[in-house]
């Protein structure tokens, strides 16, 4: 399989044995971080952050240097040509003299793609808009895998927005790849999109959808946590009848199974208590974590530096 | 006595089997209001394959491959009949292609598309009903719910 040059844009461009390459991948470099301390030196990395973001971007930072790169970019797109109204495509043909690889966020939905074919220069989505952060969901997936020691025929549940969270668009996708279970718990104003569902039940996927995580608890083994924004809600009251159904609380995990682990895209705010934390149910730190290796893994494959 | 509803043409090109009320719409994306030779617009008219269809006739004019890509999309099915020397030296099904550029817009305000100076892409996904998704933001589009370029 070769990665070597391409752009990493969207979680439906990859098929399930690229996914699996990835994980491998990160796995590897996960397990022997001093073999892989110096494959990118040479290599820089442009981080182009046109919108704020904390964990993504310092993440890609952090493990561009542990592979031994440099790193170049902006976090803020006010202090960067484009306030004097440089065009996406005119950015990218300059970054592309002086970077091997570009992270890019930008705010506008279909941002990336039309920025990778810019450049020949790969290019790798740090999100854009509402729509794609297929790094997000490859290390959901990498931290679903070490938690579980599997993905295969998992029981998942995501809980929450699951109308506008495109962590959770991507992630059901992506599970729908390894045969597992989903059940889709949210407001019924915040339902998993048409499309997607059906999508999911065309290629045979068990999808069960409800509106209180208490019903099905217990049958899961991963759980996918999103917040629940009160702005996306027309009315105040509304969010606040339904709000305290989509916070979790130590007595909903009374009958969890033994392997049960709560992930988290975070930031959290207060869907998930911080006394849920001391649980050995918690592993949303961990998967935080897990966002080293798998940008790790991803900028030496794209940049031909690991096969 | 049957009589004839719509004149024959001696050079140009005729759509046929347009669905019923399509053939406005026909007319509108190939531009035909500023057409300076003659056009007949049919509506509701009777056939034996579809029962009821529109058909618009174009005097001194060849469609290109994007006007054709324009009318698989209103009338997938739709015949086209070039007609030279008033005989029809090619006849053929309008298609629907597996790509769709620069003539759909995406419904998606926050599609990149709709902020930047730059063409559209759609993929078909489905054709009956049509189904297609956009190359930048990948939202669906489902039939007659798109604007054209």
């Amino acid at each position: 399989m070769n990665f070597n040059r391409r752009n990493i844009i969207s979680i439906n461009d990859f098929s399930k044995n690229d996914i699996i390459h990835v994980l491998e991948s990160a796995m590897k470099i996960e397990k022997n971080p001093k073999k892989y301390s110096n494959i990118m030196n040479g290599k820089i990395l442009a981080t182009l952050f046109y919108e704020p973001s904390t964990r993504t971007r310092l993440s890609f930072e952090s493990a561009m240097c542990r592979l031994g790169g440099s790193i170049i970019g902006f976090a803020d797109a006010d202090i960067s040509s484009v306030k004097k109204g440089e065009s996406l495509s005119d950015t990218m043909k300059m970054i592309e003299c002086y970077a091997d690889v570009i992270v890019m966020r930008h705010p506008k939905d279909g941002s990336s793609r039309l920025a990778a074919e810019c450049t020949k220069v790969p290019v790798i989505n740090g999100g854009d808009g509402a729509n794609q952060h297929p790094t997000q969901t490859l290390l959901d997936l990498y931290t679903i895998k070490k938690s579980q020691k599997k993905i295969s025929g998992l029981k998942v549940g995501l809980l929450g927005d699951l109308k506008y969270g495109r962590t959770a668009h991507s992630l059901a996708i992506a599970l729908g790849m390894f045969g597992c279970k989903l059940y889709f718990v949210s407001p019924p104003e915040l339902k998993m999109p048409e499309e997607i569902t059906r999508a999911l039940m065309k290629k045979g996927i068990e999808v069960e959808e409800c509106t209180r995580i208490r019903d099905v608890i217990s049958e899961l083994d991963s759980l996918y946590c999103t917040r629940i924004q009160k702005e996306r809600f027309g009315d105040p009251q509304e969010y606040e009848r339904v709000k305290s159904s989509y916070i979790l609380n130590k007595n909903l995990l009374n009958n969890v199974k033994k392997n049960f682990k709560i992930l988290h895209p975070l930031p959290r705010v207060n869907e998930i208590p911080t006394e849920i934390d001391e649980t050995p149910y918690a592993y949303y730190f961990q998967q935080a974590a897990n966002g080293i290796p798998i940008r790790q893994a991803l900028l030496a494959l794209v940049t031909g530096a690991l096969r | 006595m049957r009589y004839k509803k719509i004149n024959p043409i001696y050079d140009g090109t005729v759509i046929d089997h347009i669905p019923p009320t399509k053939s406005i719409q026909v007319a509108q994306i190939l531009g035909l209001i500023n057409h300076t030779s003659e056009v007949t617009i049919g509506m509701n008219l009777s056939s034996k394959k579809i029962k009821i269809k529109d058909a618009v006739k174009i005097e001194n004019r060849h469609l290109s491959e994007r006007e054709l890509n324009k009318i698989g999309i209103i009338a997938p099915n739709a015949t086209i009949n070039i007609i030279k020397h008033g005989k029809v030296i090619k006849k053929f099904k309008s298609k629907l292609p597996l790509n769709i550029e620069r003539i759909v817009k995406c419904k998606n305000p926050n599609c990149i598309t709709n902020n930047l100076e730059t063409h559209t892409l759609f993929h078909i996904t489905n054709k009956i009903p049509l189904v297609m998704k956009c190359h930048y933001c990948e939202r669906s589009l489902e039939n007659d719910e798109f604007d054209l370029v």
